[in-house]
């Protein structure tokens, strides 16, 4: 092969947002397919238009367009002719609304899905002679000389002009592939679509000058003339352009003109029942299912994660000054943040499950007399609310971030308070009563996606010993004092499994939620009560959330204006104490919890422009530790951001807001109770979009 | 859950792929020496920020071949007066037929690029202008993401009202049966 085919043949490129959009639409249309126990040729057929639509856009064929009117004839005969009947063929319609989360199909798409002007609109639509004008119109339109010059010079005209394509053709295509009424209209029009098609190859083809002007400019490849490359676009377009309207034109006539066929049996109600969808258990997942069950699975991960905090103890106490330089620099402040956000919106609580504390804890237990309760006065989160307070404030003001030293002295104090508390209390006081980041987990947690649950209510009605919360000879019970027939979401679980290794009928796993469930009814929680009547959770959950915008804005390198945002926020926290009065105790503290997801998408966005700019650093700290190789330091020195980074911090703040404001609309239901609501979201998210598009003071890294 | 952890996966292994995907505007096409020399620049038109340039190299002459072992560097200067080089590579281009690199440009004006080509004893250069616009405010340039939470917003007031629409059908259907 010559150097040349090889360099084309690797010429591929996934814009982000069409790989993103492809693998979704290929798992979702896969579950609904799975549910509707559907043939297999409509899988194949859809995965096949998506592989169509994947050639045409992502492919070398694309690379070449810029420089072949033949090659982008190819590109557009996708576009047009070969992905939307394949994707069509699978009929993604029903499929994929199978495949959305049924609450997700039926919450936001069953309102316009049944509304009759929409369905009055979309039957318009389906009628073959609407797609053959729209398709008519858009290939013509984006034909004429001046609109393909823009799209050729213009990459947003470009995408607009293969969008305006695809969806033109699957206007044209849905009622010949569902054989929609009048079916006697479907033959007609496409023989006009094939004839319209013919007119304008016949114009490229006979043309004796080249109607691009860009072919004329753009460097020749393969030795081939612009005018020969206009009459081989103009061939493409004629001759495989012809066939993809003939073949269904003449298999349609087939089909209509042979006798009919002996009706089908239909299929039994049974085959076509829906499957009901499984319910994802982790702890059944293999490999990692065995790992988290296991005897000692927990104390694995807890046991590593205490020696890279032995590590960071160490390196922090004797090693270099700078934070660039250190892993007491690094691995808290820009990865292990990093990280378990990523862990909390995309699974669940692992550090509580990993935590190296635990582990004084258990030694606490063993050497000390753990024989009191903790106080009566202090259960509640208000000791945890100024213990995360003053843990945010402390790390801005004191600047640990920046000093090596004070995070190893602070994961030292860290180790001396879990040791203490839990030698002198009996339970997991430390965790539920103290430990900051702990509450900053358990708040986050609201949003994973797996819970620890029960998985058949049925097999605990029936139990009565409640060996998940009091234990058993081999396995102590949930020390946090959830019960887990009564457990709702994640508040207060260190994902410890101690239930679900004492559970004596296996009746307990790491299911796969709704993610936010919690938030939106006023659940009794198990050792925590209704939230709503749970002042303390909703500030704890409110220092989460505006710890996440003063963090970052106080990063923005102007400074003024990061005081007047922090200010700012001061003024919306008093603003938040005059709410409670006027809203009421209770939804006051449903709408607290309701800024959750606003908050974590701060959170997400602010820790991934660290570990995005900072990752590198590691390596070269790795080296010197271990002594090999020759660390280099620029590593160290802030990396450029990638050029979409703002992009994808914007939208994880969006995805926050816009899942507050739902949140906060099924809570408040009424404008004059959820206006004051949104606005305080929106100024919020105004200050967390002014300080991502803000320049950024590097810090914990050499600039 | 498998399939969250699918779709992340997808999308964390993007490759670092250059913004633009096929190449950009073309800004030149010249005949130096032995060469066809062709500059692609984008986005369009250049403003202050990152631009990715991308060069194609062919043999002057009836064949036009790609020279795909050229050995191409670039010379920047700034309006100041300041240079740089930069080494574009096959590997930093999603068309692979061209060289591409990525330009900082922190200031706005009229920027000279100087292209010098070598393959085998031959060589050649040829330069351009590059006329680079100050930088958008920042909110225009994000303009996708920042339209999203508005256009959400009204997607879901509709649908609210399209909610409350079928309930009153529904209890005026149900009042007029009762």
């Amino acid at each position: 092969m010559s150097g040349v085919a090889r360099a084309l043949l690797s010429s591929w490129s996934f814009p982000p947002g069409l790989a993103g959009g492809l693998v979704a639409a290929a798992i979702v249309y896969t579950r609904g397919w799975r549910r509707l126990r559907w043939p297999a040729w409509r899988l194949y057929a859809f995965v096949a238009g998506l592989g169509a639509l994947t050639l045409a856009v992502a492919s070398p064929i694309d690379a070449l367009a810029r420089f072949l009117l033949s090659a982008h004839m190819v590109q557009h005969l996708l576009l047009l002719a070969i992905a939307p009947p394949l994707l069509l063929l699978g009929a993604p319609a029903r499929a994929s609304l199978r495949g959305l989360p049924p609450s997700l199909a039926r919450e936001l798409l069953g309102p316009f899905l049944a509304s009759p002007a929409l369905a009055r609109i979309a039957r318009a639509l389906r009628r073959p002679f609407v797609g053959l004008v729209v398709l008519s119109a858009s290939t013509w339109a984006w034909h004429v000389p001046r609109s393909y010059e823009l799209a050729l010079r213009s990459p947003a005209w470009h995408r607009l002009e293969h969008a305006s394509f695809f969806g033109a053709a699957l206007l044209f295509w849905w009622p010949v592939m569902s054989a929609r009424k009048p079916r006697w209209a479907i033959l007609p029009c496409l023989l006009l679509a094939d004839l319209q098609n013919s007119a304008l190859a016949a114009l490229l083809v006979f043309s004796d000058r080249v109607l691009y002007a860009s072919y004329l400019t753009v460097p020749r490849l393969f030795d081939m003339a612009a005018l020969d490359d206009q009459i081989a676009a103009g061939v493409i377009m004629w001759v495989p352009g012809s066939l993809v309207f003939l073949a269904p034109a003449i298999v349609l006539c087939v089909r209509w003109l042979s006798p009919p066929a002996a009706a089908r049996a239909r299929p039994s109600a049974a085959s076509t029942a829906i499957m009901p969808p499984k319910q994802f258990d982790l702890l059944r997942a293999p490999m990692v299912g065995w790992l988290l069950r296991a005897r000692h699975g927990r104390r694995l991960l807890q046991t590593a994660s205490l020696a890279v905090a032995i590590l960071v103890i160490v390196d922090g106490l004797h090693g270099p000054r700078a934070a660039p330089m250190n892993l007491a620099g690094i691995v808290p402040w820009i990865w292990w943040r990093a990280l378990t956000v990523v862990a909390l919106l995309t699974t669940g609580n692992f550090f509580c499950m990993a935590c190296p504390f635990t582990l004084p804890r258990e030694l606490g237990r063993r050497f000390g007399q753990a024989t009191r309760t903790w106080p009566r006065a202090l259960r509640g989160k208000w000791l945890a609310v100024g213990l995360l307070a003053a843990f945010f404030v402390a790390q801005e003001w004191f600047g640990w971030w920046d000093s090596p030293r004070a995070t190893a002295m602070l994961v030292i104090a860290y180790f001396l308070a879990a040791f203490a508390i839990d030698s002198l209390v009996r339970g997991a006081s430390f965790c539920k009563y103290v430990c900051p980041v702990g509450q900053l987990q358990f708040v986050g947690s609201l949003l994973s996606p797996l819970e620890v649950k029960v998985r058949l209510p049925v097999v605990c009605a029936d139990c009565d010993t409640k060996d998940c919360l009091r234990g058993n000879a081999g396995q102590r019970g949930c020390e946090l004092d959830l019960y887990l027939p009564r457990k709702v979401g994640n508040l207060d679980c260190t994902f410890c499994l101690d239930c679900v290794k004492a559970c004596p009928h296996d009746n307990i796993g790491l299911v796969a939620v709704a993610p936010g469930r919690l938030l939106m009814r006023d659940h009794g929680v198990a050792s925590l009560g209704r939230l709503s009547q749970r002042l303390d959770v909703a500030l704890l959950a409110l220092v989460v959330v505006i710890a996440a915008f003063g963090t970052a804005a106080i990063m923005v390198r102007s400074t003024q204006p990061a005081r007047l945002v922090l200010v700012g926020l001061l003024i919306a926290s008093a603003l938040l104490a005059a709410g409670r009065k006027a809203l009421g105790r209770a939804l006051f503290c449903r709408l607290a919890l309701a800024l959750v997801p606003l908050g974590m998408g701060m959170w997400a966005a602010h820790l991934a422009f660290h570990l995005a700019t900072g990752w590198r650093s590691l390596w070269p700290v790795v080296q010197r530790l271990l002594r090999f190789g020759d660390p280099q330091w620029s590593l160290a020195c802030a990396g450029v951001a990638p050029d979409r980074l703002v992009s994808v911090e914007l939208l994880l703040l969006d995805g926050g807001l816009l899942a507050s404001l739902y949140v906060g609309w099924k809570i408040a239901r009424t404008p004059p109770r959820y206006l004051p609501f949104a606005a305080f979201a929106a100024a919020l998210w105004v200050v967390g979009v002014w300080t991502l598009l803000s320049p950024m003071q590097m810090r914990g890294m050499s600039t | 859950m498998r399939w969250r952890a699918i779709l992340l996966a997808a999308l964390l292994l993007q490759s670092e792929a250059p913004a633009f995907a096929d190449g950009g505007t073309l800004r030149l096409t010249r005949a130096a020496g032995p060469f066809v020399i062709a500059l692609f620049t984008a986005p369009e038109p250049l403003r202050v920020g990152s631009a990715e340039v991308s060069v194609l190299v062919l043999e002057r002459g009836a064949a036009a071949a790609v020279l795909l072992d050229a050995t191409v560097e670039l010379r920047v200067r700034a309006p100041d007066g300041t240079t740089r080089m930069l080494a574009p590579s096959h590997a930093a281009a999603s068309n692979r037929l061209l060289q591409a690199a990525l330009l900082e440009l922190p200031a706005p004006g009229t920027w000279q690029l100087t292209i010098a080509v070598r393959h085998q004893s031959d060589s050649a250069t040829v330069s351009c202008e590059l006329p680079v616009g100050s930088a958008p405010p920042p909110f225009l340039a994000q303009w996708p993401p920042l339209a999203l939470p508005p256009l959400c917003i009204l997607l879901f007031v509709w649908r609210e009202r399209l909610l409350r629409h079928r309930v009153r059908r529904s209890r005026a259907a149900h009042g007029s049966f009762g």
